[in-house]
């Protein structure tokens, strides 16, 4: 007794089915994959670029005092009512407990001296020397007029945990204590706005439970917390202000000289102020090790690393697909090319950089030192230079492989009907082929720098470098140069541990901007082949 | 009448026009030969390029085996073999390249390298193979163009990108992951696996025709196998700690999790998988477009259905393809630095478990090549894994091109 026909197409369409759909969830998991990542580019990224909060604070003297930004738009604290009804000392407690909770798990112990870290540009945190492990002091910045200088030249300071009170170190050893009323206001060089003066508050956590009972009161109170990174504020009665100069002694090592001191009116409600900060993004250069500021060298070196290998890679690209499209005859030396070149896109991007880095850099350049410099190293060096050559052998398969594609959809009897007309070989070529060949030779361009912009393995080893203070304008492309993507790596990777969440947001800003470029350019190339087999078709 | 006007230019005229013309003519013949000539000279300049990289390579590796006594840490016997170092109890295979003692134990780099890719190979060769297979067969044109297109702006996305996702997000996520549900993560593993397993067995009963246990429509027993793998997930967790405590011991050794390291083998290769699903999805779906549609229509007018079409005829005549797309991942997978470099901990230890770091032969490059002086031995042991990198992706794109070019003449090229 056999199935019958009708069975075995049921049982063939369950199948088909379940294997359709397995195909059809494969591909929708890889689509999903790109929209996610895309998304959490622009999710994250965006955050920095266009929503930095800054803050506003009101005092008991009746002064206003902000961060200089103008184009702001104002959002009031839900609890500022409140604020102001209890008294200062209470309510700047409870964001205290916030604060603490918040900066417990990302932030390392740091050493023993006092360290003032940029968070953002108008807040800073410092870690108490006498806390326990966990606690943390935190500052604020705001516009304050610094008027009355009374401590200058001080090293270093440090609070006493049992008293509670401040003691300053001068430079001559002498030492000075302030009591818990006094607030400290840090600045760093890092941070320069002129008007912005820094005032810091710090908090003990004596009672551990009655902190823990109180951080979940304000968070369930608190919307501030998903806005803001940090916040506030000491209370007591009127404190003073000592502000903080960066300075760096013989070894290189930083600390922080205190200027002078100033009696403050204790703040009785703040508001955070949404800002844009795109512009600054793209046009400042990096500061405080790249935590702070924008990423115009990355920009500027990502770029004038691409024009350079363009320079390089599209004339040779074009020749060596015109060569083997028009020119090549079916023998060994013609294979030979072409294997090389099919094999020259599978090769590691970083043997790449290993090459570029022993021969460019140190066979190619060191003979040019040796040669003409007296082994000076003038050439032997990394550079932008190097780096261009070797990531233009590293496009160039791409370039190849685009020309020839396009090349192909020239019609023969375009150049048969210039060979007709009396034309050579080779001014057929360049005046009627490569021309209507243009839009692909340009989409092989693209699709080359688009790869060239995002790859770094290379560049590790070949010129990039973290941080400079000056574009890499060398006439001859002698200098190390910033990249955009390398940014990326050096940010996440590399950024100090008390600073990684300032150095993630804008890591994910960079990776915002070179995903969209990339993509864009990607897209670009696409849309422009569709349009060329359309005509093609036509 | 009008005047005749006379045609012919007179003698002299033409004479001039002619030496004109034939000197225009030997200039354009002198430009075509000389734009020729650089043509191919640039030809030249490419190839000498590329096979530059690989004298070079060679190069630059060579001393280690031509003056083993000048660089007795990276002879060949030393690189390869286990060594007794001083404080390690037996023979082993060490990787550090600072210190007084340089040891250079080339087999780590080595299994890092293929650990990563192995895992990635797992994730990303049934994602991309099928995806292909859908976009080539199922697929109507407008789905194609879109999930082509998308893919190849996926391939486009820098690693450094993915290395940077991977570094942040992913690892945070399975470090809080593991640090909260320790029990759950170690011990539900074998469970999961086991679950899983019994759960296809189930898939395929209940898919099976007759004999299948779960009675209903196709879509009803479809839905019916995703809620049996959800319902074996959440049993695996459940029966992960209860087993724990029956036993009164911990599984954890079996899987390899007593160690862990939030940057580490499972990570680094799933992100390695997402680079390369999209080179193995455009190699092969290239290789089932390139099957010719009358196979497809001999099929269906058999009596094929469209599934059976696509994985009898379509999957069998791609064949080669596949293999190359399977081998050209492969090899990126091997080559690839930034992700491993970011995700992988770089810790150059022989361990197999998925939870611990690797450190890659590329990230080995990248890491170390710098900080190398020229000629000293690391720089030659470090030429020396470039080589072997670069022979071990040369083969398999070499396999891949000649698997392609069968392929090609198989099918003609369209």
């Amino acid at each position: 007794m056999g199935a019958t026909v009708e069975d075995i197409r049921q049982r063939k369409a369950r199948q088909g089915l379940f294997f359709m759909s397995l195909a059809l969830g494969a591909t929708a998991i890889v689509l999903i994959m790109l929209v996610s990542i895309l998304g959490l580019m622009v999710v994250r990224g965006s955050k920095r670029l266009f929503f930095s909060p800054v803050y506003s604070f009101v005092l008991a003297d009746g002064t206003t005092a902000t961060t200089a930004i103008e184009e702001s738009v104002e959002i009031d604290v839900p609890e500022a009512g409140r604020l102001e009804t209890t008294s200062p000392l209470q309510a700047h407690k409870r964001y205290l407990n916030l604060q603490i909770q918040l900066l417990k798990y990302s932030y390392a112990p740091l050493g023993p001296d006092v360290r003032v870290d940029v968070f953002k540009d108008e807040i800073r945190k410092i870690k108490d020397p006498f806390a326990n492990e966990g606690e943390e002091a935190v500052m604020i910045t705001q516009t304050v007029q610094v008027k009355q200088p009374s401590i200058q030249n001080a090293k270093a300071v440090r609070l006493d945990a049992a008293s509670r009170t401040w003691l300053v170190q001068l430079e001559d050893g002498k030492e000075t204590t302030f009591g818990p009323e006094y607030q400290l206001i840090f600045s760093t060089k890092g941070s320069d706005p002129v008007n912005l003066t820094t005032f810091v508050t710090r908090y003990l956590q004596n009672n551990p439970e009655e902190a823990a009972r109180r951080e979940k009161e304000i968070a369930s109170n608190l919307e501030l917390l998903s806005k803001s990174d940090a916040l506030v504020i000491e209370a007591g009665a009127t404190g003073y202000v000592i502000r903080y100069v960066e300075k760096k002694d013989e070894k290189g090592v930083i600390y922080h000289q205190i200027e002078r001191v100033r009696k403050l009116p204790p703040i009785l409600s703040f508001t955070i102020i949404e800002k844009w900060n795109w512009f600054q993004f793209f046009w400042a250069f990096p500061r405080s090790s790249n935590t702070e500021g924008g990423v115009f060298p990355c920009i500027f070196g990502t770029v004038l690393m691409t024009l350079l290998m363009t320079v390089i890679v599209a004339p040779f690209g074009i020749a060596t697909a015109v060569y083997l499209r028009e020119y090549a005859k079916d023998n060994w030396f013609t294979r030979l090319i072409r294997l090389s070149v099919a094999n020259l896109a599978g090769v590691p991007s970083i043997v790449f950089g290993l090459f570029g880095f022993g021969f460019f850099v140190l066979t190619v350049g060191g003979g040019i030192d040796n040669m003409f410099f007296d082994g000076d190293k003038v050439f032997g060096t990394p550079c932008v230079l190097w780096a261009s050559l070797t990531m233009a052998l590293l496009t160039l398969p791409v370039m190849i492989v685009a020309t020839e594609e396009a090349l192909r959809t020239v019609p023969p009897e375009l150049r048969e009907g210039a060979m007709a007309l009396g034309a050579t070989k080779f001014s057929t070529i360049t005046t009627v082929v490569i021309p209507t060949a243009m839009p692909g030779i340009l989409t092989g361009i693209i699709l080359a720098v688009a790869r060239g912009a995002g790859e770094v393995a290379p560049l590790l080893l070949t010129g990039v470098i973290a941080q400079k203070d000056q574009l890499p304008l060398d006439i001859f492309g002698r200098e190390k140069f910033m990249n955009l993507a390398y940014h990326v790596y050096d940010l996440s990777v590399k950024s100090p541990p008390n600073k990684i969440e300032e150095a993630q947001s804008l890591a994910f800003s960079s990776a915002l901007v070179l995903v969209m470029v990339i993509v864009t350019m990607n897209l670009a190339a696409i849309l422009l082949r569709a349009r060329l087999s359309q005509i093609r078709a036509a | 009448m009008t005047e005749l006007t006379p045609v012919v230019a007179p003698l002299s005229e033409r004479e001039r026009e002619r030496e004109k013309l034939s000197r225009t003519l030997s200039r354009a013949h002198f430009i075509d030969r000389l734009g020729g000539w650089g043509i191919t000279v640039s030809a030249v300049v490419v190839l000498l390029g590329v096979g530059m990289i690989m004298v070079f390579l060679i190069k630059e590796a060579a001393p280690l085996l031509m003056f083993p006594d000048r660089h007795s840490e990276g002879t060949l016997s030393r690189m390869f073999l286990p060594q007794q170092y001083d404080g390690y109890p037996k023979p082993d295979w060490v990787w550090q390249s600072e210190g007084v003692h340089e040891k250079y134990g080339v087999p780590l780099l080595v299994w890092g390298t293929m650990k990563g890719a192995l895992w990635a190979m797992m994730f990303s060769v049934p994602l991309g193979l099928l995806a292909a297979l859908f976009v080539s067969e199922f697929a109507p044109p407008k789905v194609r163009v879109v999930a082509k297109s998308s893919i190849e702006i996926l391939a486009g996305i820098p690693t450094v990108i993915v290395g940077f996702v991977a570094f942040v997000v992913l690892s945070t996520i399975l470090n809080n992951y593991y640090l909260t549900h320790t029990e759950y993560f170690t011990n539900g593993l074998w469970v999961v696996f086991l679950l899983q397993v019994a759960t296809f067995v189930f898939a395929a009963s209940a898919l099976g025709g007759r004999a299948s246990l779960v009675k209903g429509g196709p879509l009803f027993k479809a839905f019916a196998v995703l809620v049996a793998v959800a319902a074996a997930c959440a049993i695996a967790v459940v029966c992960g700690s209860i087993l724990e405590r029956l036993l009164g011991t911990t599984l954890r050794p079996i899987f390899g999790v007593e160690k862990y390291a939030s940057l580490n083998g499972l990570l680094a290769g799933f992100c390695l998988g997402f680079a390369i699903v999209p080179v193995i999805f455009s190699v092969a779906e290239d290789a089932m477009r390139a099957v010719p549609n009358s196979y497809r229509e001999a099929s269906l007018a058999l009596g094929g259905s469209k599934w059976e079409t696509a994985l009898r005829v379509v999957v069998p005549s791609a064949a080669p393809g596949i293999y190359a797309a399977v081998m050209l991942g492969l090899a990126r997978a091997v080559g690839e630095t930034m992700i491993v470099l970011m995700a992988s901990g770089n810790t150059p230890i022989l361990d197999a478990s998925p939870f611990t770091g690797m450190r890659t032969m590329s990230a080995a490059i990248a890491i170390e090549m710098t900080e190398k002086p020229q000629y000293s031995t690391g720089y030659h042991v470090l030429f020396f894994v470039g080589a072997l990198l670069f022979m071990i992706t040369f083969v398999l794109n070499l396999a891949t091109s000649q698997l392609m070019q069968r392929l090609k003449s198989k099918y003609g090229a369209n």
